[in-house]
């Protein structure tokens, strides 16, 4: 055609254009296959592909849960059908107490961290406050240190009797009483909610750094001052992202295990967690009567599931990335930009420096004790040097980063497919599967762990004590997670520069590399670093399926805080702390890097 | 008022009570119609060596195993020390091990045994939930020369304990003097120590502990009065209670480790501890597999956590070793076995008693508001 | 042979009405052929149909002769394989490459050599007069040249067929004026066959050989654009296109060409439009303001003249556009600005009847 009259002028292009085109491709035209068949092709292969992994990643357990609740045993033994868990775990009354504060916890829990991580992702992404850098890497830490740590640390700046913050307080204001109680329902909110500002800000922050200039200014020209236009027009257009992330502070907010141990115990606070904590004590351990509980979270979470689809749906509305002249701006707060940081810098100090100071001060020190210049003089370097003389310490480190590494791109990418069907396609179905998909976020870690445990020592997949195991685990538990996170990156790009990469070039594989791919590129790494993070912090799931070798950093610091080598617990958290610091940072320059480029 | 002979005497009476119950448990699954298994015949085999002859062929099967598997409830420190010590005297074998709480550890076995997987060559747990799993079902009888030298009482035919331990009330040393201490449980009652107790949820051995001394009736109604009182703050682990203590949280503690506050005052922490009537006392069985993967290795290691040698590392680290020929730096805690108001019999027969003390504890004192 | 055959297309989204509800055309080679109405009438779907990126319900799409949709036999052709260079509204300029990496991306992974790629897209960007910005970043370019890094992008892969959704709609007036001439140009130029959607008339005036007026999801009118503006066969084609005072009425009578009808203002003589009009039959009389005469004293002709009153005028630069009451009937007028009209006057209206044309009711 064109190419082969090279220099021919353009009146012979006409001429070629007609009747060619139906030379070229003659009377037989397309063979007839049924619709089916045609439609099969490699891409069409693969993406099925994905679908069968992980539907079979998440239902197998699924069942296995499932089927687990209705009988009185682990499977191959002769466990018998019976009703008993159901009876057992909702018959009690206080059930529906302990529910009840489930439902109020998260939900306040949430909303804190949403409110501080969304205002901290405006004050980085949308402002010309200085300092960022330093607000976006302390905005890291609650989320870096582990549950465990954060939590004591807590006790120990707000317990009425050696809590740090009271004194403080007490001693500069003059008080009678110490006014700030850890141990009560509020106390338990602000430990849970202010370690978890990490999500929604990262969350918020990719969505306000993609968001089209055009609308706000749409609206400031109209009339409307800051305020006004981040109501109507952020908020509205983000909305996606915000109920994503308020789903995912809900569903953690039920799920969790550590706040209700170590706070609601104490405090007197049972929520469904502390119900379940209690049907694990007797042993041998009842997981059947524990996948009971599971049942009941999965059946929150659908629902959470299936509304944030329906106010998803119509993903037009929510496009930020066009094609088109796209530099978002930064809003100038002129003078009041040095009171933002200060605050910022405030609620993170409140929020984030001071746990943090607490478990590097803990790290010197032979034993724990409030803060006070008589004890400076014990510090020591002992505990670290432990540390560093623990095999295990490096085992688990290199394992950690593995299967860490592994199950975030393993993560990331079927998420993205997932995401993917479930936007820009309209298979039959894809509610469903996104729904599939979601569903491990409902299961407790412990019980996910022990259901994958009984599949593998049935099925004759010998991954059972391997790293794989580990892998597969967290590929299931973290895709929930991921799938959110890639949901809400890709409702971001606009289909038509996908649409014009599918006219301009035949190659699903091409345009899928580079042109899809660096568009979403910061999600991707968003999530797989988010991913990553959670693997190097959880812990319900080695404790089950880490076997000889294949020993975690998690669990190490899980048995120095079952031990009670309290310093030597703080020093590894510091030390983790650096890791997964040094892992964001290096992260973050890379996304700044390949993200989109924004004018001016 | 009982002297001390009679006391001790009824103390090791009921120890061997509860050695026997266990060992009977341990033997219901080892009635006349079970087999022994290929790690257990093997094992009788060795029983006519000579003690040289022993070492000799276990080291010489152990080179060739290479690796033995340990599950244990130790800390992430303490078994480092401890492999370390055991990988100088055999440095052929390379020491794997999966630590846990007892009930974890006791989980995964007989998950894994039901499946047929034979993973683990030595466990060591913890009498608090021992009795409840199928004990002859996976550890070996075992006979070895080391077993002779830990005290009958502490062992049996499947296990062997390696360190004893008693639960005993903590205190902040610079809160309260000694005299100002509570003698009984029923002192902790007294509304002057309202919110001033420190307690672990997980404080089973200790309800059977009234429950055996007391009976069942003023057992229970105490666990009621006790959560009705206000006076307890639940805290979660032994260790972090410890911790608390020294840092002022509360001046009592229930229960604690000793050695946990041995540790910490030898670093000059205002913490202490002493026994209250009646006190747990817990065992620490060893076992090794009924079907282990390395039997030579595992010999190997089982014996020599009851040698002197390795008593020894764990002496060095504040426990008290089961062997009394071994000094320990915790010398009260040794003392404290033998007290009479140490209980050692915390089954309270198998089943009913459990199951009720373990009800009793989570509605009566986990699950009530503090007062307050 | 047709270069691009739609038979009988259809289209519903899930629940709602049909988007496009039977639809019938065919382009032929070369030509510009334009989708014209107004938001909702199904055009942009019809044209993302035959791109391939919708897949209507029912239908048949041959492009050249070579069938690349039929429900009927289950055949689906996806777009890349279709052999078509497409505008979209929003430019789908990709952002993170340079317009040269844009541009020359259609012509990727077809086997050629990597200076045969690079000679073909700076030709592309040649043509549309951005060859110096072929190493610019994307984003960097203002909307008139992100718009021409499309059409380069567009026309690089050598395509058969050349589809437009809206491309102008978000220039402002000076450029898409610019861009309206810079694109008939390189249609000309090339002679590729194009589908052109839009809801601008002037665009659609300007630019096609034929155009399809569509309303609610079907094809009211298809004709060349002088056939449509000046002798619209419906009503809603002559009031989309381009300004029309419609006038209810009754025939009265009519021969050679020429139809008579009752007015409630007066009487009309209008073109018959090649179709004989029963007497008594009702039928609109369409009269395009450009053609209505307006003067304060009494014109020439006979025929056509009507008496009203200025209600309101409006000055839009290159005309005077006054609103004229005669009797209950108000009539819009376009005059020279240079005529002193003003409200209230008394006039007189004026239209020749080979400009007017009437359909039935």
């Amino acid at each position: 055609m064109y190419s082969e009259k090279q220099t021919g002028a353009p009146a012979s292009r006409v001429a070629s254009l007609g009747s060619d085109a139906g030379a070229r491709h003659g009377a037989s035209a397309l063979p007839r296959f049924p619709a089916w068949i045609a439609a099969l092709s490699p891409p069409r292969i693969a993406l099925w592909g994905l679908v069968a992994a992980v539907v079979y990643l998440t239902l197998v357990p699924l069942v296995m849960v499932i089927y687990g609740t209705f009988t009185d045993g682990p499977p191959g033994t002769d466990a018998s059908f019976t009703f008993a868990n159901y009876i057992d775990a909702f018959g009690g009354e206080e059930l529906y107490q302990s529910g009840l504060n489930s439902i109020l916890f998260a939900l306040a829990s949430g909303a804190l961290s949403f409110t501080v991580g969304c205002f901290l992702a405006w004050v980085t992404e949308r402002s010309n406050a200085p300092l960022k850098p330093l607000i976006y890497f302390l905005v890291l830490v609650p989320f870096v240190l582990p549950g465990i740590l954060s939590t004591i640390s807590w006790i120990f700046l707000l317990s009425p009797t050696i809590g740090v913050l009271n004194q403080i307080v007490v001693a500069t204001l003059g008080l009678a009483e110490p006014p700030f109680n850890i141990y009560t329902f509020s106390g338990m909110v602000w430990a849970f909610g202010i370690d978890h500002i990490t999500l929604p800000f990262f969350l918020m922050a990719a969505a306000f750094r993609s968001m089209d200039p055009s609308l706000e200014e749409a609206a400031t020209v109209s009339g409307m001052g800051p305020f006004r236009t981040f109501y109507y027009v952020n908020l509205r257009i983000m909305l996606p992202s915000i109920f994503a992330v308020c789903l995912l502070m809900f569903i953690r907010g039920i799920e969790t295990f550590e706040a209700p141990a170590v706070i609601g115990l104490p405090a007197g606070i049972n929520l469904f967690a502390t119900e379940i904590f209690l049907a694990l004590r007797r042993a041998p351990t009842n997981y059947n009567l524990a996948g009971t509980y599971a049942v009941a979270y999965l059946a929150i979470t659908l629902i959470g599931v299936g509304l944030y689809l329906r106010v998803t749906r119509g993903a037009e509305r929510f496009v930020m990335i066009t094609g088109k002249a796209y530099r978002p701006r930064n809003i100038d707060l002129g003078p009041w930009r040095f009171a933002v940081t200060l605050t910022s810098l405030a609620i993170l100090t409140i929020a984030v420096v001071l746990p943090l100071a607490v478990v590097v001060w803990t790290s010197f020190m032979p034993f724990y004790s409030t803060p006070s210049w008589g004890m400076l003089g014990l510090a020591t370097l002992d505990n670290y040097a432990a540390i560093f003389e623990l095999e295990e310490f490096y085992r688990a480190s290199t394992n950690t980063l593995i299967t860490g590494a592994s199950a975030a791109t393993i993560a990331v990418l079927l998420s993205l497919g997932i995401a993917w069907i479930g936007i820009r396609t309209d298979i039959p179905g894809k509610r469903l599967l996104d729904m599939i998909a979601f569903s491990p976020i409902a299961m407790p870690g412990v019980v996910l762990s022990l259901s994958l445990v009984w599949v593998y020592l049935t099925l004759p997949i010998h991954i059972y004590g391997t790293l794989w195991i580990l892998i597969v685990a967290f590929v299931t538990k973290f895709i929930p997670i991921s799938l959110r996170i890639m949901h809400v990156s890709l409702l971001q790009v606009h289909k038509e520069l996908e649409e014009a990469a599918e006219i301009a070039n035949p190659s699903p594989v091409r345009n899928a590399l580079f042109v899809l791919l660096p568009l979403i590129l910061p999600g991707m790494l968003v999530g797989w670093l988010y991913v990553l993070t959670l693997t190097f912090k959880d812990l319900s799931i080695p404790i089950l399926l880490s076997h000889v070798g294949t020993d975690l950093l998690p669990v190490l610091i899980f048995g120095l805080f079952q031990s009670g080598e309290l310093p030597r617990l703080c020093a590894m958290g510091v030390l983790l702390t650096l890791m997964i610091a040094a892992i964001a940072g290096s992260t973050r320059w890379l996304a700044t890097r390949l993200s989109v480029k924004t004018g001016g | 008022m009982h002297s001390q002979s009679a006391a001790s005497v009824r103390s090791a009476s009921r120890a061997l009570l509860f050695a026997g119950a266990l060992v009977a448990l341990s033997s219901v699954g080892a009635a006349p119609a079970r087999a022994l298994s290929d790690t257990e015949a093997f094992y009788k085999g060795l029983e006519g060596l000579s003690a040289a002859d022993r070492e000799k062929t276990l080291v010489e099967g152990a080179k060739k195993e290479g690796t033995v598997v340990w599950y244990t409830t130790d800390g992430p420190t303490p078994t480092q020390v401890v492999i370390k010590a055991f990988s100088q005297k055999y440095p052929f074998v390379k020491a794997g091990f999966i630590r846990g709480k007892s009930q974890d550890i006791l989980d995964r076995i007989t998950t894994e045994a039901r499946a047929g997987r034979n993973l683990f060559d030595v466990a060591k747990t913890s009498t608090e939930t021992f009795d409840m799993y199928p004990v002859a079902d996976v550890f070996a009888a075992y006979v070895s020369p080391a077993k002779t030298a830990i005290p009958e009482n502490m062992r049996a035919e499947r296990w062997s304990s390696v360190f004893t331990f008693v639960r005993a009330m903590g205190y902040n040393s610079r809160l309260l003097k000694e005299s100002d201490l509570p003698k009984t449980w029923e002192d902790l009652l007294d509304p002057r120590w309202k919110n001033k107790i420190l307690f672990d949820p997980s404080s089973l051995p200790e309800m059977m502990t009234l429950y055996t001394r007391w009976g069942r009736e003023r057992a229970i109604d105490f666990v009621g009065k006790l959560g009705a009182s206000g006076n307890l703050q639940i805290r979660n682990g032994r260790t972090t209670i410890t911790q608390m203590l020294a840092a002022g949280e509360a001046p009592i503690g229930m229960t604690v480790y000793p050695y946990d506050v041995e540790a910490l005052k030898s670093k000059g922490a205002p913490v202490d501890w002493a026994l209250i009537d009646p006190s747990p006392g817990l065992l620490q069985p060893l076992s090794i597999a009924r079907n282990a993967p390395h039997p030579y290795a595992a010999a190997l290691l089982y014996d020599y956590l009851l040698s002197t040698d390795g008593q020894k590392v764990y002496a060095q680290m504040n426990r008290t070793p089961a062997n009394p020929a071994v000094e320990t730096s915790n010398p009260r805690e040794r003392a404290a076995a033998k007290d009479p108001r140490i209980v050692f019999d915390t089954s309270g027969g198998r089943g009913s008693g459990t199951e009720e003390m373990l009800k009793v504890l989570d509605e009566k004192i986990l699950k009530k508001k503090p007062k307050g | 042979m047709a270069a691009i055959e739609v038979i009988q297309l259809e289209k519903t989204y899930t629940g709602a009405t049909k988007a496009v509800a039977g639809v019938d055309f065919e382009v032929e080679p070369g030509t510009v052929f334009t989708l014209l109405g107004p938001s909702g009438c199904g055009k942009t779907t019809t044209l993302r149909c035959v791109a391939g990126l919708e897949n209507p319900d029912h239908g048949d799409i041959r492009l050249g002769g070579e069938v690349v949709f039929s429900s009927a036999d289950g055949i689906r052709l996806p777009p890349s394989k279709r052999k078509i260079g497409m505008v979209f509204q929003s430019y789908a300029i990709w952002p993170h490459m340079t317009v040269f990496q844009n541009v020359a991306y259609p012509l990727r992974g077809r086997g050629l050599r990597r200076t045969e790629i690079r000679e073909r897209a700076m030709e592309a960007l040649r043509m549309v007069n951005l060859d110096g910005f072929a190493e610019r970043s994307a984003p960097k370019l203002s909307g008139g040249q992100q718009q021409r890094v499309a059409l380069a992008r567009a026309i690089a892969g050598e395509p058969r067929l050349f589809l437009l959704d809206e491309p102008l709609s978000n220039l402002d007036a000076k450029l898409r004026e610019e861009m309206r001439s810079q694109i008939l140009d390189l249609q000309r130029k090339l002679g590729v066959t194009t589908l052109y959607v839009t809801h601008d008339q002037v665009e659609a005036l300007s630019m096609s050989h034929r155009i399809a007026v569509m309303e609610q999801g079907r094809i009211v009118e298809v004709a060349a654009p002088r056939d449509v503006y000046l002798h619209p066969r419906s009503r809603f084609a002559a009031q989309f296109v381009g300004l029309t005072n419609i006038v209810p009425a009754r025939v009265t009578g009519g021969s050679e060409g020429k139809c008579a009808v009752d007015a409630p203002f007066a009487r009309i003589v209008c073109q018959d439009g090649g179709k004989r009009h029963a007497e008594g039959e009702r039928a609109m009389v369409l009269i395009r303001p450009e053609n209505i005469a307006v003067s304060t004293t009494t014109p020439a002709e006979t025929i056509n003249v009507w008496r009203g009153q200025v209600v309101s005028t409006v000055f839009l630069g290159e005309f005077l556009e006054c609103v004229v009451a005669c009797g209950d009937t108000q009539m819009r007028a376009r005059i020279s600005p240079f005529i002193a009209i003003d409200v209230g006057d008394e006039v007189f209206l004026q239209a020749a009847p080979e400009r007017l044309s009437i359909i039935a009711e």
